[in-house]
């Protein structure tokens, strides 16, 4: 909803709190309203809690000359205010999670999660950036960071996490501030495709926000009531039996929230002492020297807060793996003299992304940044994925026929893959520890040549696809011959009972050529 | 280490000082502040343009070298801008009455400040 608004020289932008009923986003609110010296306004509560929203309206900093308008907007949590919550989440321009810490709230925060990257999904435009704030980071039992980090992963979210404790107000600002610089990019995309209005904001103060939604939602007073009598039996049941009343989808919602609860289950820069080491990326670089621009600095922010350990390459490049979910790589070519050279291959990388957005894995971003040698560096940041070979390395463990289907799937990906490579922009590697399977298909998920040391695409014939895997699998050869009986009947049997293309087949009998001495 | 908020009171410590702020340079707004005397809200954002403004003049200039920090002086205050080496895109921000600060000693505690924030 963000909006540049004349009358008063600034630009508008909202700043949604989502999260599980009593995770803290009334209290960080509040928080920040204490900091601000602002009141925060809360139409109607029961009992503590969010009827409506919380809101409260800061003004502050700066961005291209203007002042920047905050309109910040707490969700109600419970369940059967969902409706409200989605309509609110909808008009977001960055949405801070606050995420209890508490083992008893983790699932909680999974659930709502899950149905936030639902609505966000609907959204047009840019992306909606997302800040997880772990709140209640005091308690005894808090859910550790990589457990945090893992759960987003499975849900598919790309989100800074920022750790707080609401009732002393400690991360509230650093969050705030964070989400207010995602907002920020986002609207440098709005502008940048011209989609930025100009104009009052649709919805100017609390009681605005308050009238739109009384208007969206017939009925919303009986339920308001409903909820605060706790009555919520007195409804008629006719209501209930018209699906499309507010009662029947709250009703629906607060059901498949119980059963979902039940079944469901940054560069710490380094201080170099080597002058060659260059410093690291972090998540405040620059709007326009991160791609992509939201989703890209969440990632950097992840990388500032972990413990970085560079390494140097053979070629000469820089590479780390980063918590075991990040791979860091700047080639040794990455570094330019001035900002403006950098940013111009910065931009021809990212459309070299983009054009091979189908067959690489979305997990990624690049960025210019100092390198505290006074130049500038192009580094890449990609998600560490299950790859093939992986998937081998683990199946090497179990069983024949555990091994045999790894086998069969891993080398009909790798020929699928083989076929794609062809349609790529630019030589991608055809390696076992560089490709994965998506739910699309089989998609690279190695780090991405420069666009100044990109390579003509190469194509793949089967036979030769077929014996570059063949080459690769080496290193299961050992297990392979040990256990070679089992494995060739587990093959057998798997060759038998589907059916395979001629060059399957043909790589099929290289797998089983494989088990000999 | 010391928080944002245990820094900026240090700061309040040095002979003359006001106020003093944490300043995210991309959105001009505060992560934290300490004292009064000033608006700081305005003066953070402001200031935010100050710095990109110095860095595009050195830009234009071809000056490859970073800004230790920036010494504005009024008639009745100094304000000193040190950008946190450590964090780029931060910059802490300290106003300090000019009949009773040292401005040596005050470019000191910020550059101790400055080292010293863990966030």
């Amino acid at each position: 909803m963000a909006v540049i608004d004349p009358n008063d020289n600034c630009v508008v932008i909202r700043v949604v709190y989502d999260g599980a009923p009593m995770a803290g986003k009334t209290t960080s609110v509040a928080a920040l309203g204490r900091g601000f010296g602002s009141n925060v306004y809360s139409p109607q509560d029961y009992n503590g809690r969010t009827l409506y929203f919380d809101w409260l309206d800061y003004t502050g900093g700066l961005f291209e000359g203007r002042r920047i308008r905050c309109q910040i907007v707490s969700v109600p949590g419970q369940a059967t205010l969902a409706p409200r919550r989605r309509r609110l989440l909808r008009s977001a321009d960055v949405v801070v999670f606050v995420g209890d810490s508490s083992r008893a709230g983790f699932e909680a925060d999974r659930h709502y999660l899950g149905a936030l990257r639902g609505v966000l999904d609907e959204v047009s435009g840019p992306p909606v950036g997302i800040v997880f704030q772990a709140n209640k980071r005091d308690v005894a039992d808090a859910t550790p960071l990589d457990q945090l980090h893992s759960m987003l992963d499975e849900l598919d979210l790309r989100s800074a996490i920022v750790e707080s404790i609401a009732t002393e107000g400690t991360g509230i600002r650093e969050a705030f501030v964070f989400a207010v610089r995602l907002a920020l990019d986002r609207i440098r995309e709005l502008m940048s495709s011209d989609s930025l209005k100009t104009g009052r904001p649709q919805v100017n103060n609390a009681a605005e926000l308050l009238q739109e939604l009384r208007l969206a939602e017939p009925g919303a007073q009986d339920l308001d009531q409903a909820i605060a009598s706790n009555g919520l039996d007195a409804t008629a049941v006719h209501q209930l039996q018209r699906p499309s009343s507010l009662a029947s989808i709250a009703l629906q919602e607060a059901m498949q929230s119980n059963i979902d609860a039940l079944g469901n289950p940054p560069a710490t820069a380094i201080k170099h002492s080597d002058a060659e080491i260059p410093a690291l990326p972090d998540e405040k670089v620059p709007s326009g020297l991160v791609w992509p621009p939201v989703d890209g600095r969440t990632i950097l922010l992840e990388i500032a807060q972990a413990t970085v350990k560079l390494n140097r390459a053979d070629d000469g490049g820089w590479y780390a793996n980063v918590n075991n979910r990040w791979l860091l790589h700047s080639a040794q070519t990455a570094v330019f003299a001035d900002a403006d050279s950098g940013r111009a291959e910065l931009v021809n990388w990212a459309r070299l992304h983009v054009a091979n957005g189908k067959f690489i894995s979305k997990h990624r971003c690049i960025v210019l940044a100092r390198d505290g040698h006074g130049r500038f560096r192009l580094w890449q940041v990609v998600r560490r994925e299950n790859s093939l070979r992986t998937r081998i390395e683990v199946a090497l463990k179990k069983d024949a026929a555990a091994i045999a289907d790894t086998l069969v799937t891993a080398a009909r990906a790798y020929l699928d893959m083989a076929a794609r490579l062809a349609l790529t922009t630019c030589a991608l590697p055809l390696t076992a520890d560089a490709i994965a399977v998506a739910a699309s298909g089989p998609i690279y998920v190695g780090p991405l040549p420069m666009p100044s040391a990109a390579l003509p695409v190469q194509s793949w014939s089967a036979a030769k696809a077929s014996d570059a895997l063949v080459s690769q699998l080496q290193f299961a050869q050992p297990t392979l011959q040990a256990h070679r009986k089992q494995v060739l009947a587990a093959l057998t049997k798997l060759k038998d009972s589907d059916s395979h293309t001629r060059t399957e087949w043909q790589l099929l009998q290289k797998l089983f050529a494989l088990t000999r001495d | 280490m010391a928080t944002v908020t245990e820094s900026l009171k240090d700061l309040l410590r040095t002979d003359g000082a006001l106020c003093s702020a944490l300043v995210d340079a991309n959105s001009g707004m505060m992560l934290g502040s300490a004292g009064t005397g000033l608006d700081l809200e305005l003066a953070a954002a402001g200031n935010t343009e100050v710095v990109r403004a110095k860095m595009r003049t050195m830009k234009s200039l071809g000056l490859g070298d970073a800004i230790e920090d920036i010494l504005i002086t009024l008639s009745k205050q100094y304000h000193i801008i040190r950008p946190v080496q450590a964090k780029p895109g931060i910059f802490m921000y300290l106003v300090l009455d000019r009949a009773k600060a040292n401005l040596a000693m005050a470019r000191r505690a910020c550059a101790d400040a400055e080292g010293s924030l863990a966030f």
